[in-house]
């Protein structure tokens, strides 16, 4: 053993470059064959947690974060509306029966539309903690879907905090499933992505097998873990610093007492900041849509803007995707606003996520109800 | 002569199955994607 | 076992870079390109962990050749030396910080390495701050290499221009995962003369698919045990076997690291000395030590063994002990770490006051197989029990090794 191994640390096996080159070429391609088996087993796809809470009229093309997989091509029927978005459409509902369970704003609202007669077909790009530049790849990648109308929700949180243009667990995702689909756009996603990352971008364009080795691997280390009892405990510990994800540390060690304080000092509305180029880029693409487009931004829970000023703070983000909206919209693009759109302090389960739906459904209704009607009179 | 040859032909597809093998498996074992699972919602 | 570092991604991120810095490495012809690509991929490769990560790593190595510079123009004789000693405490000021303050350091270093890149550039900024917060990854092999370049050139053994200092610091095989090699092992003065070999790259592959053969699968399927070691009291299996598991977890992990590194150096046409030489098939403690993480026992041989009188009779026990004092205190320093070193510390005193004796075990046992096999077996088990040291807190120790030898009692 110790012989065998001892050659093949110091003798050359293949020693020339043709026989180097046959090596390689075949490892290569049995590789491939290896992969495409492997990528064709089944449970290697995409699970998604709604797909069962679903009703008929929206679909899903989630991405869960850190899941390789980018947006699932949904089928999605002609004249459907794009609803992109974050975690802020995820609601926490009680129904009649008292039973709780997880809803989604946009499902809700089709929902009611179908009811009033109007047949609405919700296709819902939701990637969780969706910072900035995930909601350009994915208002680029709706636009391919040539939905009827898009929706876009910008997250007040992330819009202009300047150390979180993107999510590292949702880079990862998105790297693999979703190609930018402008040059300018191309440049920002290699500026963000490893090296490793980059091959696996450019291996997922050509082999299912990156995705399915992201499911393959997870079974693999469940079984791994099965047999270990300690591992269950190791979650319970807190993580220190130096395990902390970049904009959870920023928070933490931001130097701000309080929460709200830290987002108060993250956020930049200059011009030139990454983030601001990023929103105008969202709503130029938007912009060249040929169809209605509307951007939101979900507000915060009032009681947590009375802490500390937020309040202005919050208002100049609205205030400021709008001009911008203004601006770079070309007069195609609607920001939303509106005293519906404003839940009150008992609807919300924290900052931003919401318990109660109030009246949200239905002005909701009535705006997409006229973003679509409009779009069809501009001649769609 | 002929044996020669078929014999460092088969040591060649050898090694290259087992680099494929090694390579998948490797795969399989360490994905970099997962080593930030998402664990809760 | 630190934290915040993915092996997986870094190696998969070395893997890219090499396949593109090797067809460059090879178009150029010149020196300083061919050093260039090495900077210049290092940088990339310690980027990808965090942009401020590489800035931290490029301020590092640019630093010291202007301190050298300015060591020079300090008269001979005692002015010098203290000069010199306070250089070698600057290299080692990072290193032992992080180890002693942990995350007071680590905070700090990111948030100021952060600001740093934000001043110079909001744009980098803004990309730098998606990254997670790193860990000086590196940081030990790198002050290691740094402090072997600044002695052997003091002592007049070398005297390396700026771009080789850069070049043999960010070299992008061996910067997060050692081995801790020496500067001549790159042979810098050789570079532009180096040529694709399909030998040199048969074995590179060879070493390559070994080292994912350790690191990617045996150490993975292995990889349990390390929380069932840290997490001993929740464990339902007997603690012996998890910790011979995590024994060659650690061997796995480790020497896989080191194989990548050789392998991927090799593509580069640098022959890069071993690390890891069958060392759980030892025959004594001393053999052990020459055969594991050599490149760090060789580190401590030429800088601490032999100044502090490794070969004459009467230090050559000082010198032992502070040889294995710095082996220790490599990994952290910590009262475990202390334990750790005494423990080897006496461990090669006594085999060495055996040896004196011409003592041996085939005077016990006649069979010499037998006697060779119980020797290994001995010297295993003797390692093998300090292993805990390395990864368990000095207030559980006790609690572990109770637990441990109540099982087999």
């Amino acid at each position: 053993m110790i012989r065998l191994l001892d050659r093949w640390h110091t003798e050359p096996l293949w020693p020339s470059w043709s026989s180097l080159i046959r090596v390689l070429l075949l490892a290569g391609l049995l590789t491939a064959a290896g992969g495409s088996v492997l990528s064709n087993l089944p449970d290697t796809g995409l699970v998604s947690m709604f797909d069962s809470r679903l009703s008929a009229n929206a679909s899903m093309a989630s991405v869960e974060r850190a899941r390789p997989v980018g947006f699932r091509d949904v089928a999605a029927p002609p004249g459907h509306v794009a609803w992109i978005a974050g975690s802020s459409i995820n609601m926490r509902l009680t129904d009649q029966r008292g039973r709780v369970g997880w809803r989604l704003l946009p499902d809700i609202v089709a929902s009611r539309l179908n009811r009033t007669g109007m047949e609405t077909h919700v296709s819902i790009y939701l990637l969780q903690a969706a910072a900035l530049y995930e909601t350009l790849l994915a208002v680029e990648h709706a636009r391919s879907g040539d939905p009827a109308a898009i929706v876009v929700a910008v997250n007040p949180w992330w819009v202009f905090n300047t150390h979180a243009i993107s999510r590292w667990e949702n880079l990862r995702a998105i790297g693999l499933g979703l190609v930018p689909r402008e040059v300018g756009t191309l440049g920002l996603h290699l500026a963000q992505m490893r090296p490793g990352q980059l091959v696996d971008f450019g291996l997922g364009r050509i082999s299912g097998m990156p995705i399915a080795g992201y499911a393959l691997n997870l079974k693999a280390q469940t079984a791994l873990n099965r047999w270990n009892p300690a591992v269950r405990q190791e979650r319970k510990v807190p993580k220190p610093i130096e395990q902390m994800t970049g904009p959870d540390f920023w928070r933490a060690y931001s130097g701000a007492e309080t929460t709200s304080e830290y987002f108060a000092m993250a956020t930049s509305m200059d011009e030139d900041q990454l983030n601001h180029r990023i929103l105008r880029r969202i709503v130029k693409s938007l912009a060249a849509f040929d169809g209605p487009a509307a951007v939101y931004v979900p507000p915060l829970n009032p009681a947590y803007l009375r802490k500390e000023g937020i309040a202005e703070i919050a208002a100049d983000i609205g205030d400021e995707v709008e001009r911008v909206v203004a601006v770079h919209g070309d007069g195609m693009v609607r920001f939303w606003d509106h005293p519906g759109l404003h839940p009150p302090a008992g609807a919300y389960r924290d900052h931003l996520h919401l318990k109660d739906k109030g009246r949200l459904d239905r002005t909701f209704a009535i705006l997409v109800k006229r973003l679509v009607l409009e779009g069809n009179e501009e001649g769609r | 002569m002929m044996s020669g040859r078929f014999l460092s032909i088969l040591k060649e597809v050898l090694a290259a199955t087992v680099i494929a093998m090694v390579i998948l498996a490797a795969w399989v074992l360490s994905n970099s994607a997962t080593t930030f699972v998402y664990q809760g919602y | 076992m630190s934290g915040g570092f993915d092996a997986t991604s870094y190696f998969y991120d070395l893997f890219a870079v090499v396949l593109i810095a090797i067809p460059a490495f090879y178009l150029c012809r010149g020196a300083l390109a061919r050093k260039l690509v090495w900077i210049l991929s290092g940088v990339v490769l310690i980027a990808a962990i965090a942009p401020r990560l590489a800035f931290f790593y490029l301020l590092y190595w640019m630093l010291i050749p202007p301190v050298w510079s300015l060591l020079d123009r300090v008269p001979q004789g005692l002015a010098r030396r203290v000069a010199f000693f306070s250089h070698l405490i600057a290299l080692l000021a990072p290193m032992v910080a992080w180890k002693l303050l942990g995350d007071a350091f680590v905070g700090p270093l990111n948030k100021g390495l952060a600001d740093v890149l934000w001043a110079f550039s909001p744009t980098l900024g803004q990309l730098d701050a998606i990254r997670d917060v790193f860990i000086p990854v590196g940081l030990s092999f790198a002050t290691f290499r740094a402090l072997d370049l600044a002695i052997q050139r003091y002592l007049g053994l070398l005297d390396p221009p700026a771009v080789d200092v850069l070049a043999y610091g960010l070299f992008p095989c061996v910067l997060v995962t050692g081995p801790i090699c020496q500067f001549k092992e790159l042979d810098l003065t050789g570079i532009a003369r180096t040529r694709a070999d399909a030998e040199d790259f048969s074995i590179a592959l060879q070493r390559i698919v070994l080292g994912l053969v350790k690191l990617f699968i045996l150490a993975k399927l292995l990889a349990p045990s390390v929380v069932m070691v840290t997490q001993f009291e929740a464990l339902e299996v007997p603690l012996i076997l998890a910790l011979v598991a995590f024994a060659w977890y650690f061997y796995f992990n480790f020497s896989g690291y080191a194989d990548l590194a050789i392998g991927f150096a090799r593509l580069f046409g640098v022959r890069l000395e071993e690390n890891f030489h069958y060392p759980y098939l030892q025959r004594n403690l001393q053999l052990f030590w020459a055969n594991w993480h050599m490149s760090l026992t060789r580190f401590a041989q030429r800088n601490v063994f032999v100044p502090a009188g490794g070969m004459r009779a009467r230090t050559q026990y000082r010198a032992v002990v502070a040889t294995m004092m710095t082996i220790a205190l490599w990994h952290d320093l910590s009262l475990s770490l202390v334990i750790f070193g005494i423990y080897h510390s006496l461990g090669l005193i006594v085999l060495r006051l055996l040896g004196n004796r011409k003592w041996s075990l085939s005077r016990l046992i006649r069979n010499e197989t037998l006697a060779r096999t119980t020797a290994t077996g001995i010297t295993f088990v003797y390692v093998l029990m300090s292993f805990p040291l390395l990864v368990i807190s000095t207030d559980r120790l006790a609690a572990f090794y109770s637990s441990l030898f109540g099982w087999s009692a």
